[in-house]
């Protein structure tokens, strides 16, 4: 899910990676809105936001969202930065990973922040509600960056637009027989699904279980980030195994 | 040459994107929010239901008293008149005629007005306006009613400060 890059993966590594993603980022989502009041997972409508704050003549309000905004496009120039530059130092499964763990450790600080140490004052909200788009905008250049732009989970609006063209697409007989446009309907689809999904199984979880739904996320993000770990360690030791097995004659005759 | 240049575009880029996120920052950090603003005495002086129904000419007009009755039927808070932002976070009749605790929190990018009881929330209106002097609360009613309802409040002894002046 991690481990490949670009036009390297495959359709279910892209599943895979956008189905996961899309869950903890529809969980997030959901979960800043009920405690914040406030969208983290895009920011197209920020910039909305941003012009009719600065018309109203709200500098503060305005500030505030010019922040929010910084924030996510700096998570995505992080995310990118540690991949392309940490391939060469660390290997390109690692490199993939560490934006996750970057991610996870601010939905984690975000969670325990919330449990340990909040206020409920504006300043801790509009920290906290930074850190998860700082969270997000890390997952969005992740996955864009490695799927080579086919897998974009935070948001849902192009994602739609390519739905409702694929659709009308399907309209021709040719283009159902097409693998590859099946393929992507089925990837934006579980996508869709996904997100739906996580914001659902988010906002049940807060009703019993209040802001420990932050750590929920940790644990989705925890999976994604270990799921190739676990496959690698698997593969390496079943390829070691091989190498023993081979081996042992040679020995007998030594 | 134009390498060089690129290089010096580039470093500039840098270097205002970081100076945008510091200043950002420091104006979330320091300046006058939402959340001290309100703090004080506040007074209505209007309450307005604003219909979205392009028909009606005058989209704006003051709400009769048996409406206002049923939109305000659970909240005995807005029977005050005159509301009172206290720094511990409460909010208060000026008339201390108010039984129950009830707390205040600024909510979103200090947009969102939210009033809780008993960790339950009461209501939650949205600032459309918020200046030293005036504050201006949007709630969007459930009520057979379609629309916003707009309360404007102005700061306590405004008036007087402002005749005084002219």
């Amino acid at each position: 899910m991690l481990r490949k890059y670009s036009n390297h993966r495959t359709i279910n590594d892209n599943i895979k990676l956008g189905g996961l993603t899309a869950f903890s980022a529809g969980m997030v989502n959901v979960i800043s809105v009920i405690v914040f009041f406030a969208f983290t997972s895009n920011i197209t409508g920020y910039y909305a936001v941003f012009a009719q704050e600065l018309s109203k003549g709200n500098w503060y309000q305005g500030a505030v969202v010019l922040f929010w905004i910084l924030l996510f496009f700096f998570g995505g120039v992080i995310s990118n930065a540690v991949i392309i530059h940490g391939k060469g130092l660390w290997g390109q499964y690692v490199s993939h990973a560490v934006p996750v763990v970057l991610e996870l450790l601010s939905i984690l600080f975000v969670g325990v922040y919330l449990d340990f140490f909040y206020n409920d004052s504006l300043q801790e909200t509009e920290l906290l509600v930074g850190a998860l788009l700082f969270a997000m905008g890390l997952q969005n250049g992740l996955t864009a960056s490695i799927s080579n732009s086919v897998v974009k989970t935070t948001h849902l609006t192009g994602l739609t637009t390519d739905l409702a063209i694929l659709v009308s697409m399907f309209t021709k007989a040719k283009n159902r027989q097409n693998k590859q446009l099946v393929d992507k309907f089925h990837l934006l689809l579980i996508i869709l699904f996904a997100y739906f999904l996580g914001g659902l199984v988010s906002g049940v979880y807060y009703v019993y279980f209040g802001n420990q739904t932050f750590y929920l996320v940790c644990l989705v993000l925890v999976i994604i980030s270990f799921f190739d770990f676990y496959k690698l360690k698997r593969v390496k030791y079943l390829y070691e195994r091989r190498l023993r097995i081979k081996k042992l004659p040679e020995r007998e005759f030594v | 040459m134009l390498h060089f240049k690129r290089k010096r575009l580039l470093a500039i880029t840098y270097i205002l994107l970081v100076s945008l996120l510091i200043t950002a920052a420091y104006i979330v950090m320091h300046f006058e929010n939402p959340e001290r603003l309100i703090q004080g005495e506040w007074v209505e002086t209007g309450w307005y239901l604003e219909k979205t129904d392009g028909a009606v000419q005058h989209s704006e007009w003051k709400l009769q008293n048996s409406l206002r009755a049923e939109i305000m039927k659970d909240l005995e808070f807005f029977n005050v008149e005159v509301w009172k932002f206290d720094k511990d976070g409460t909010i208060k009749a000026a008339n201390n005629s108010l039984n129950e605790r009830i707390e205040w929190y600024i909510r979103g990018r200090g947009h969102i007005l939210q009033l809780v009881r008993e960790g339950k929330q009461l209501e939650s209106f949205q600032i459309a306006n918020i200046d030293r002097n005036t504050l201006e609360l949007h709630l969007n009613l459930d009520l057979q009613v379609r629309g916003v309802l707009k309360i404007k409040l102005e700061r306590k002894g405004y008036e007087e400060k402002y005749a005084k002046k002219i």
